[in-house]
């Protein structure tokens, strides 16, 4: 069985036209002495071309019109790369890099590798006097979380209005 | 006349404001897109939706097609990617490669099939009718190969797919193809017994 697979791997690329020229040479030598051989290239080959005189389905008789009326409205639009800045890409993708790399630099910092058995850690937390108390206060937190919920509240109403317009065009 | 063409002197044309110059475009191709998409809907009102679809948004970015691959190569990719989304929308199952759980639909497409067989004597027909009954993706991957006269890269960018892996889906398409043959035309494809 596996001997059959992979005569047939062999003789489909062969045929498909992927075999190495050493390859090439080979299923020839094989399949001018082994019937075996002679016998699936034969079956294989019929199948090929019944397979590349299949016809294609055809779309109805107005379907190129129905197209062209379609883009008869529309423009072409401009190309990507004309209205996407890569200086503001780059200038983003630079912003990141440079954050974790900031925070890799002050972590390493902070690893005491001279005694590493006299501390529980590696890290030095006794030296980090960023206070985050000073920033995140409850106010803020509670400003972010309304904003995010007009927000949430906004993108909910503009989706039922969508929908509700859909059903009615649906309808209509 | 336009018609001769070749696609990328018809696309400069409609970058310059021609829109006639796509009708070529699209009577060139609307066979091709057509049949990808009713391999994958199995449905001729779908498909003839999906296609034009694809030819409206192939319009829409045709600025953004730079010439790095053939244009056929570009506008399959938009069937295969419209396609995939509309059956995502209407919540239907592409058929796996391993299709042993869509045997139940395949089965049903099957009995259909073999009533109508009587009717569908010429070998074309046949094989239209056995690719129908495979997988979507295994009706593509033919299609865009025997029909489509796509390479096995480039068919591999069509469909998000490493090349050696569309190799072996070819290859195993072609088993399937050939079982249902053997199964469905068994006097027709004698001469197609591997052994």
């Amino acid at each position: 069985m596996e001997n059959l697979k992979n005569m047939e791997n062999r003789l489909w690329d062969f045929i498909d036209g992927l075999s190495t020229p050493d390859e090439r040479n080979e299923i020839l030598r094989l399949l001018e002495t082994n019937p075996s051989w002679q016998q699936a290239y034969a079956a294989m080959m019929d199948m090929n071309m019944i397979l590349q005189e299949t016809s294609l389905e055809e779309p109805s008789m107005r379907f190129s019109k129905n197209v062209m009326e379609e883009i008869s409205l529309l423009k072409v639009a401009p190309a990507t790369k004309n209205y996407v800045n890569k200086k503001i890409v780059y200038s983003i993708g630079g912003f990141f890099i440079i954050l974790i790399i900031g925070f890799l630099g002050y972590m390493f910092t902070q690893i005491d590798l001279s005694q590493p058995g006299s501390s529980p850690s590696p890290v030095d937390f006794s030296s980090f006097e960023f206070d985050w108390r000073k920033y995140y206060k409850p106010a803020y937190i509670n400003i972010f979380l309304m904003v995010d919920v007009v927000l949430g509240l906004l993108y909910l109403d503009n989706y039922l209005r969508r929908k509700k317009n859909q059903q009615q065009a649906s309808k209509g | 006349m336009q018609t001769g063409l070749p696609d990328n002197e018809l696309i400069a044309q409609v970058l310059k404001g021609d829109q006639q110059a796509y009708k070529v475009l699209v009577d060139r191709y609307q066979s091709y897109i057509f049949t990808l998409a009713y391999k994958l809907m199995q449905s001729r009102e779908d498909a003839e939706e999906v296609a034009q679809d694809v030819f409206v948004k192939a319009y829409r970015s045709l600025a953004d097609f730079k010439g790095g691959s053939k244009f056929s190569t570009w506008l399959y990719t938009i069937a295969h990617n419209t396609g995939i989304t509309y059956l995502r929308k209407k919540k239907q199952k592409i058929l796996a490669i391993d299709d042993e759980k869509n045997f139940t639909q395949l089965e049903s497409h099957e009995s259909d099939f073999k009533s109508n067989q009587v009717e569908d004597k010429s070998k074309k027909e046949m094989v239209n009718r056995a690719i129908e009954m495979l997988s979507a993706d295994d009706a593509q991957i033919i299609t865009l190969f025997y029909k489509g006269d796509q390479s096995l890269d480039e068919i591999g960018t069509i469909m998000g797919l490493e090349a050696n892996t569309v190799k072996v889906r070819l290859f195993r398409a072609r088993q399937r193809l050939k079982d249902k043959m053997e199964k469905y035309f068994s006097e027709e494809v004698a001469n197609l017994q591997v052994i």
